[in-house]
């Protein structure tokens, strides 16, 4: 190659390219202003992003993008000098660490800007260069050069790599430190949010930075069945990973076992619902409940009425509250806790499961083995990290079982029986039983447990004839607890059930459709360390998320439409809400009809709505789900805007909003909105939707009619039904 | 059994298994969207009612052999679930093999609709990728349907009749509607009604079904109200309005064609001009569902409809652990059936309106004690008036109910020897469908089935 290139006569300048390097803004960016916190913290006095307060030609945005001082007038990116040498030319610049640069030629042809050499991140700054070894041709006369610098995240977490440098993680890994179990995204959130600030590098220190009240109301609103004053104050005032460890460690755990008989009416079936709703009401563990009925949506065990199971309030509470107790344990807890309750196995039938009798052709009951597998564990396609599907090389799905495994899994689930025969303790598989025997863990009896071997998945066979001779004998033939453990450990150690249940648990709290840079963040909280399956990394690195912390990130796909259940609440605990006789009383056959939903009460075990519902238009064309939308048919659409008509005027049974602090406010309609918009809909509503309302209360009537239509109609609006 | 890989075997001789050749005739019709140029539909009236029986009907203690080899059969592979002979009404002929059958006692207006001519059964019926063989399955070289035995799968294959699809979201009545639609008058009521939800049997790329809850008519309270003036009018600016998030505009369109659907179907059936509806008895979960469907089609000329489809559904067929209350499901299903081709009748509508069953799969003819589980094949009926179906009868093959019979998979579970695809071919091609479109709205139909000269697979019509 020609040394002597006349690169004088090459125009060269600098070129700084605005925005992300991903489709996902990778970047701790928390009140959506496209700059990262960390920027804004350690310069928070220069303003707006077109001045220049150094007078170095370079304005704040471009410094931003750079990572140079806007404050130093001889610090900005500039082009040192450009050497040549027998191997190639040198481009040389003060670079900052953290930041991506390329050198790009403009192609006069298809005019658009190519990348010819680059310079990934380094870890510190100072001199940085880029040797261009292209064809003499790029370095011509005429042609352009430029000197590129963007942010970059190289390893997905949701930090770029000069946050990272910033805060001295790495970001080649999503987990830099493997102490907390926190991807660095987290870590750097709890950072900026510590008491005293935070020291970055150089030794600089930043302020501290807590959430303002709008992104204290959705950050509740996605963690919670619905932001409070005092919730809202509270995550203020600590931040909001304070606020999830407070959350998770809290000790106080609900129990609707307990709660239900506070202002004991009656024992029947609704007991356990009056419990429930009066432990959304009252008590602050919050983030638990929430799992648990996230939980609740998965795992389904139904408490339809007119049997044993939904007629007796101690039997739903019992198990409902393993959901609580597990919620922030280990999910394979959850599934031992779920396989060995009465409900399910009643639910599913592989309660009284009998072993084979092929004389009477008569075999055991599939129903739990395939919804353990289908719904609980790995799903019907074998899956990616990311939540993708598999595919083979005809590019079609992957099963990831077969009808065969169904049937050798169900042979696994026989023998269980009640844990009492008549309150006392089962001595084996029959038994004379009553209500109350269904309170207990279920027991496994031999006798009625199909012995051999089973054939699951993951290449596992339970009790396998290891030497081969055709009978499975006693050192062989594992016990039938041995066997359910093996099966429930193999499935839930399963590479699909991490992604599988994540995705699902992300539905529940903030997206609909989460990309797959956010579920492999969050499948590696999932498979974090030696405990896989903790739930409380999973739950936090769902909220704690670089997607869901900045609104609307993900384009006008980001979000999802809020459960009509989760919407109720939310109404009724915003405006301290208070009981006529201290009783919470749902109406839960008008709350099916009307809203379409209440806990524990879904049409079946596939739940109230499918995963991968995609509504008509275009939606479908687009091949985004919303499983929420499929129960907004033509009616349940119009009778739920008449329910939440109906709650906020008159409250719901007994359970009243408090208007006052609302109708003193009413004289101001600004005010009014200002403050409904925080609560409600997490002072994001749109412009043209606070245009309309505000014009239905201007004039001249009451302010109690004021706050009503106000209440009336914001519960009406897309604002308050879906949060992106 | 081995569920197989969807393969992509080279082409077979005769039907073609090639993929493109179905998405590209959907794709078709998104282009065409309307009847094609040679649609040459008849005048006057139909409506197709679904009744869908979620979770899988145990048909074969519905529909039972009774006599001889084959009832010793039966009881002998369903064991503890076997019903004794005095639970069965023999129907009035053998089948053409001398086989005896009989219907269960628990359903005596379906018996009689079947003696009258007016009810005809379809065996052995379940969903198909092609004709398929035991020994084809054993050996792994069968396509089967995707997710068989799955009730989620098999519900949906059930209603898009798309087998190979994995998450068909769009069904046979969808795309059957978006080419009769053209039929109907103006109207903000889809010509698909839904007592039972979203369901996907109705669902189109653009169509989804309007819903109604029984007993309910969905509206807007105070609509239209003056007092109530001011809201209406800021929730039509809501609904208007342009949104940033395609949650926020498809929820807000779907609220919008909700209230303008509701406001035009209330007062369709509210009209003095229709009277009172027969009797329905207000306890049976599907009576009541049966019942809307009737007022639907009283009302037929307000709301412009020369095509309709209904669905319909009940569940708690999922019988695994007890057939107990089996003989209660079929009395009630069949007392629904009973008061509602009445009540049709006095509309003097009998010959225009079919009523067709469809349920997931059957269920194993073996026990789990006192249950049964999921299986394939199974028995569907169809009813009408007795001029427009060939009814008192039994298509299709009635199966060998021995265990290890040539179709069974293992435990009962037989192979279906008629697919979906041919059941619907000919709901379809009556309610006016051309044999040209049969292909779109039936993209599997060609491996069981030529329709191109207009015969009907099963020739459950009168012609």
């Amino acid at each position: 190659m020609n040394s002597k290139v006349r690169i004088k006569e090459a125009l060269f300048f600098l070129g700084i390219v605005t925005g992300s390097m991903t489709k996902v803004s990778a970047m701790l960016d928390l009140d959506g202003d496209n700059a990262s916190e960390l920027w804004q913290l350690s310069y928070p006095e220069i303003g707006n992003d077109l001045d220049d307060p150094d007078g170095d030609g370079v304005n704040n945005l471009n410094e931003q993008i750079a990572g140079t001082n806007p404050l130093d007038a001889n610090d900005y990116l500039k082009i040192e000098n450009i050497t040549t040498a027998p191997a190639g030319v040198f481009v040389n610049w003060s670079g900052v660490g953290g930041k991506y640069y390329r050198i790009e030629k403009f192609n006069v042809t298809t005019h658009v800007w190519e990348s010819i050499a680059e310079m990934p991140p380094s870890v510190s700054s100072g001199p940085h260069f880029i040797e261009i070894t292209h064809s003499p041709d790029d370095l011509a006369q005429g042609n352009i050069i430029r000197l590129n610098v963007t942010d970059i995240d190289q390893d997905g977490d949701g930090l770029n790599a000069w946050e990272e440098y910033q805060l001295g993680y790495n970001d080649q890994l999503q987990f830099t430190s493997t102490v907390a179990g926190r991807n660095d995204y987290a870590l750097a959130l709890r950072r900026i949010e510590q008491e005293g600030g935070a020291v970055i590098r150089g030794g600089q220190e930043i302020p501290r930075r807590l959430p303002t009240r709008k992104e204290a109301a959705r950050f509740l609103v996605q963690s919670t069945f619905g932001p409070t004053e005092e919730l809202i104050n509270e995550v203020t005032s600590i931040g909001m990973g304070a606020w999830i460890d407070r959350q998770i460690y809290s000790e106080a755990i609900s129990e609707t076992k307990s709660i239900m008989f506070q202002n004991h009416r009656s024992f029947t079936a609704q007991l356990w619902r009056e419990g429930l709703w009066r432990t959304i009401f009252t008590r602050n563990d919050q983030l638990r409940q929430r799992t648990a009925y996230a939980l609740s949506q998965i795992v389904v065990a139904g408490f339809q009425g007119g049997n044993v199971v939904g007629d007796n309030s101690i039997t739903q509470a019992t198990h409902y509250d393993k959901l609580l107790s597990r919620a922030f344990g280990n999910y394979r807890d959850v599934i031992n806790d779920m396989t060995y309750s009465p409900v399910m196995g009643f639910y599913l039938s592989h309660l009284k499961n009998r072993k084979s009798d092929p004389s009477i052709a008569r075999f055991p009951d599939e129903n739990f083995a395939r919804e353990l597998m289908q719904l609980f564990t790995i799903g019907l396609w074998e899956l990616n990290e990311d939540g993708s599907r598999k595919v083979d090389l005809e590019g079609a799905d992957i099963p990831s079982y077969d009808n065969e495994t169904i049937t050798e899994l169900a042979k696994v689930f026989t023998g269980f029986t009640h844990g009492t025969h008549l309150g006392l303790p089962a001595t084996g598989f029959f038994g004379a039983t009553r209500g109350t025997d269904y309170y207990p863990p279920m027991k496994i009896f031999d006798e009625e447990h199909e012995p051999g071997e089973k054939k699951i998945v993951s290449g596992v066979i339970i009790s396998e004839d290891t030497n081969g001779d055709g009978i499975v004998d006693e050192n062989e033939q594992l016990s039938a607890r041995d066997e359910v453990e093996l099966a429930l450990d193999t499935l839930v150690d399963h590479p699909n059930t991490a992604p599988f249940i994540s995705k699902l648990l992300i539905q529940r709290f903030t997206s609909s459709n989460p990309s797959p840079e956010y579920v492999t963040r969050v499948v590696g909280a999932w498979n974090f360390g030696t405990q896989r399956g903790a739930l409380h990394r999973v739950i936090e690195a769902i909220l704690l998320d670089p997607e869901v912390r900045t609104a609307g990130v993900s384009g006008d796909q980001s979000g999802k439409v809020r459960e009509p259940f989760i919407r109720t609440t939310h109404v009724l605990r915003a405006f301290n809400p208070t009981t006529a006789n201290d009783q919470y009383v749902p109406l839960v056959g008008r709350m099916l009809e009307e809203i379409g939903q209440f806990p524990s009460l879904p049409p079946s075990v596939f739940n109230f709505y499918l995963p991968d519902y995609q509504p008509a238009g275009e939606m479908r064309l687009r091949k985004l789900t919303s499983p929420e939308l499929q129960i907004a048919t033509t009616s349940k659409l119009l009778t739920s805007d008449n329910f939440f008509r109906e709650i906020t005027e008159s409250g719901f049974f007994g359970l009243k909003i408090d208007k006052s602090p609302l109708i003193e406010l009413a004289d101001d309609p600004d005010a009014l909105l200002d403050e409904l918009d925080l609560k409600l809909t997490w002072g994001e509503m749109s412009d043209q939707t606070r245009e309309t309302i505000k014009t239905a209360i201007t004039g001249s009537m009451p302010p109690q009619t004021r706050v009503l239509r106000a209440l009336h109609l914001i519960c009406s609006s897309p604002d308050f039904t879906v949060i992106r | 059994m081995n569920q197989t890989r969807r393969s992509f075997l080279k082409q077979s001789l005769g039907a073609s298994f090639c993929s493109t050749s179905v998405l590209s005739s959907i794709l078709n019709l998104r282009i065409t969207g309307s009847l094609a140029a040679e649609e040459t539909p008849e005048p006057g009236y139909k409506a197709l009612v679904c009744v869908f029986l979620a979770g899988g009907n145990d048909c074969f203690n519905m529909l039972t052999p009774i006599e001889g080899e084959s009832w010793a059969s039966y009881q002998l592979s369903r064991g503890q679930i076997a019903l004794p002979l005095d639970a069965f009404t023999s129907l009035p002929a053998p089948l053409d093999d001398g086989r005896q059958l009989g219907l269960n006692n628990a359903m005596p207006e379906i018996a009689g609709l079947f003696k009258n001519q007016r009810l005809s059964f379809v065996a052995n019926i379940g969903t198909l990728v092609g004709p398929t063989t035991k020994q084809e399955v054993e050996n792994n070289s069968a396509k089967l349907p995707l997710g068989l035995f799955s009730h989620s799968d098999q519900q949906k294959h059930w209603q898009s009749s798309l087998p190979e699809t994995r998450n068909p979201l769009k069904g046979w009545g969808g795309r059957m509607s978006q080419i009769l639609g053209d039929l109907n008058g103006s109207s903000k009521v889809s010509m698909n009604i839904s007592t039972a939800g979203v369901n996907v049997f109705q669902s189109g790329s653009a169509v989804t079904p309007f819903t109604i809850t029984p007993g309910d008519l969905p509206a807007i309270r105070a609509w239209d109200e003056p007092f109530f003036a001011p809201r209406q009018q800021a929730m039509e600016a809501m609904l208007d309005a342009e949104y940033r998030n395609i949650f926020e505009r498809t929820y807000s369109s779907s609220k919008k064609e909700a209230i303008e659907a509701g406001l035009e179907y209330k007062s369709a059936i509210e009209n003095p001009n229709l009277g009172d509806p027969p009797p329905f008895s207000p306890d049976n979960e599907l009576s009541v569902q049966l019942e809307e469907v009737y007022k639907a089609i009283a009302a037929r000329e307000t709301l412009n409809k020369s095509r309709q489809t209904f669905f319909v559904q009940i569940g708690g067929w999922d019988s695994h652990g007890s057939l107990v209350g089996h003989p209660t499901q079929l009395a009630n299903l069949s007392k629904a059936l009973g008061e509602f081709q009445n009540a049709i009748d006095t509309l003097g509508v009998a010959d225009d309106v079919t009523t067709f069953t469809s349920s997931e799969f059957g269920r194993t003819l073996s026990s789990n004690d006192g249950g049964s589980d999921h299986a394939w094949g199974g028995i569907q009926f169809v009813m009408s008036g007795a001029a427009n179906i060939n009814g008192g009868k039994v298509f299709g093959d009635y199966p060998d109910l021995a265990l290890g019979s040539s179709l069974d998979l293992g435990r009962g579970r037989l192979i279906p020897t008629i697919s979906v695809d041919e059941y619907f071919a000919d709901l379809a091609l009556w309610m006016g469908v051309s044999p040209s479109s049969i292909p779109t709205v039936l993209p599997n139909l060609s491996r069981f089935h030529d329709v191109s000269g207009g015969e009907a697979p099963l020739g459950l019509f009168a012609s």
